[in-house]
């Protein structure tokens, strides 16, 4: 019996190191799509945006469940492609250009491009509350709103969601305990108006968590959070089961920015432009496109990578 | 006899009542307490999986189960229609398990041998603790070195296009197995009695041949449930897979591939689900399949240590 041992550990040896060897994932011409968790605003509006409402994405794509991480691994990885709000941006990634069809000149993510809505890829960002909003959740509902809320907004990266902006509210805030659950994308923003908001209202306490769009609406819904922070808008059955589960309170949305998403490739791809087929044709279930030489360069005429 | 020592035995003719008396009060007390703390396992045990199973059941007459267990398409916020398949998180799960034992078994039954036969005093000792600390070292440390460190590695050493993949998650896995299959694997060693060896020297055997002809069938059993035990361990791993692995729902066709493990799935997605709804429940089915698994895999690596305890001497 000892002796059969041996081929047959020998075969499991080879057969391994065949698989490393062997198929390895065809170089780095392949194209490693980064995508968010399935519960992200995110990974919702970029598939609605690119695939329609009833559109899929393609299994097998490295989901990451923060923002901040899509960018860190594109920026690790030479192949890889991936989206995340404007402002994540890093020097070792390098935004592309998005035209909304092949051929159409590509528009820059830039915060003119979001505030005019030029850029294919801008987005509002929410915060929803169960009902509105009473004591100091209203008083920071309102300060959000404002000139000083919006220039955090600003300060973060991302786009305030109107040129016209209302005062900050004069009067201090009563005391309390505010909890905001939601997006990823907003949790550095929600970050920085909670620090600025508690230095100015001292009674007030606020608790930042992140998690996800979708994360959020789950637990305003189960009624464990104030605020929920998303980066989609939340579905006509999520309300409804929401005003359903609270005594017909109606969920009350508030738009508190806006945001370029943008499409990151690693800083040495030669790449700089794409468009909104191309990117459904990588990223969307049954799309063709798998090679990073399937993807004609900037400016070229010949409608291939089909 | 007389007994001398004060205090310790009580003397004289109420002596017999004093000690039974103070043992009725204090034995059973402490024997209950004892039984207490062993039934509590069973307890436990049994309330997790009362707790998953009931949190799960609603599902099962809703779901199609062949479909759950068939299909790869796992998207569970689909706009429209969600589909709840979980053939690729299966073949995750199993992948990077496969691939971690490739590498643990060897590694660590040769760990095992070295330590159990080749090796004494103090650096026997100075092994075997710092084989202990490799189990001490948090999981998703673990996860953080493969998703720091191994994934650009991996990327320049086989041009992969991304470095989280089986490989990634299965090195780790393995580095974690290991201690379990070294600690158990050299109680099965120790456990083989002496006069073997000595028989075996007697005859000219060399110190492999004593490993590989006399020890390891006779250590078979032990060996045997060590490394169900590293299984067990690699199975049930969340946070170090999913850092490590790429987190991607897809069937691999080659160790470069990423992949999502079931465990995984539980830990990104349980959160972020409404109390009660579909996904919610289907996550907790997706326990119940882990539970059953890590239970039938310890279950019989039980049976199996058991069997060497319950005496072998044949």
């Amino acid at each position: 019996m000892s002796k059969s041992w041996t081929p047959a550990a020998t075969v499991l040896l080879a057969v391994s190191l065949g698989g490393i060897v062997g198929c390895g994932g065809g170089g780095s011409d392949r194209i490693t799509r980064v995508s968010r968790q399935n519960n992200s605003g995110t990974y919702a509006y970029f598939r609605e945006a690119l695939l329609g409402e009833d559109g899929k994405f393609k299994l097998g794509s490295v989901d990451q469940s923060g923002s901040k991480d899509v960018v860190e691994l594109v920026s690790k990885t030479p192949s890889a492609i991936g989206y995340s709000g404007m402002g994540y941006a890093t020097d070792d990634v390098k935004m592309l250009k998005i035209s909304p069809k092949k051929g159409e000149p590509a528009i820059a993510p830039t915060v003119e491009n979001a505030k005019s809505g030029a850029y294919p890829l801008s987005r509002p960002l929410y915060i929803y509350t169960l009902g509105e909003p009473t004591g100091a959740a209203k008083t920071l509902v309102d300060w959000i709103v404002s000139t000083e809320g919006q220039q955090i907004v600003e300060d973060e990266g991302f786009v305030p969601y109107a040129d016209d902006l209302p005062e900050p509210p004069q009067a201090p805030a009563p005391a309390g305990t505010i909890n905001i659950e939601g997006s990823d994308t907003m949790v550095q923003i929600a970050g920085a108006w909670a620090a600025a908001f508690m230095k100015n209202n001292p009674e007030v306490k606020i608790i930042v968590q992140g998690g996800g769009s979708g994360r959020g609406i789950a637990s305003l819904i189960n009624g464990t959070t104030d605020l929920a922070i998303a980066s989609r808008e939340m579905e006509a059955d999520e309300k409804q089961t929401a005003a359903e589960k609270h005594g017909g309170r109606e969920v009350q949305e508030f738009v508190v920015g806006k945001d370029a998403l943008g499409v990151y490739v690693h800083k040495d791809n030669p790449l700089d432009e794409i468009s909104i087929e191309e990117l459904a044709g990588i990223y969307g279930d049954g799309g063709t496109i798998v090679n990073w030489s399937q993807l004609t360069p900037a400016g070229a005429e010949s409608g291939s990578g089909e | 006899m007389v007994i001398v020592s004060q205090g310790l035995v009580p003397r004289g003719r109420g002596a017999a009542r004093n000690i039974k008396q103070r043992g009725d009060l204090f034995e059973p007390l402490i024997e209950a307490a004892i039984r207490l703390c062993g039934w509590s396992a069973i307890l436990f045990v049994a309330a997790i999986f009362l707790f998953v199973f009931f949190e799960a059941a609603p599902i099962l007459g809703e779901i199609d189960l062949v479909q759950f267990f068939t299909s790869v398409e796992w998207r569970p916020e689909a706009a429209r229609q969600p589909t709840f398949g979980i053939l690729a998180l299966i073949c995750g799960t199993l992948s990077v398990t496969a691939f971690a034992m490739v590498l643990a078994v060897p590694l660590g039954l040769g760990a095992a041998v070295y330590v159990s036969e080749f090796c004494s005093g103090k650096l026997k000792e100075t092994l075997k603790i710092t084989i202990e600390l490799l189990a001490a070292i948090p999981s998703v440390v673990w996860g953080f070195v493969g998703y720091m460190v191994l994934n650009p590695l991996i990327i320049a050493l086989t041009g992969a296009p991304i470095g989280l993949n089986v490989l990634n998650g299965g090195l780790i896995l393995a580095l974690m197995s290991v201690p379990v299959i070294v600690s158990v694997g050299e109680d099965a060693l120790k456990a083989v009695p002496d006069s073997y060896r000595e028989a075996a020297v007697s005859l000219g055997a060399s110190r492999w041949e004593i490993v590989y002809r006399v020890l390891f069938p006779a250590a078979k059993n032990g060996l045997l449930a060590a490394v169900l035990l590293g299984v067990g361990r690699a199975i049930g791993e969340t946070m170090a897979v999913l850092m490590a692995t790429g987190h991607a729902v897809q069937i691999p066709h080659s160790l470069l591939d990423p992949i999502r493990t079931l465990t995984a799935t539980i830990a990104a997605e349980l959160g972020e689900t409404v109390e009660g709804g579909d996904h919610y429940r289907v996550l907790f089915l997706i326990g119940v399949v882990l539970f059953a698994a890590a239970f039938v895999v310890n279950f019989t690596a039980d049976l199996i240590v058991k069997g060497i305890r319950g005496g072998q001497h044949d």
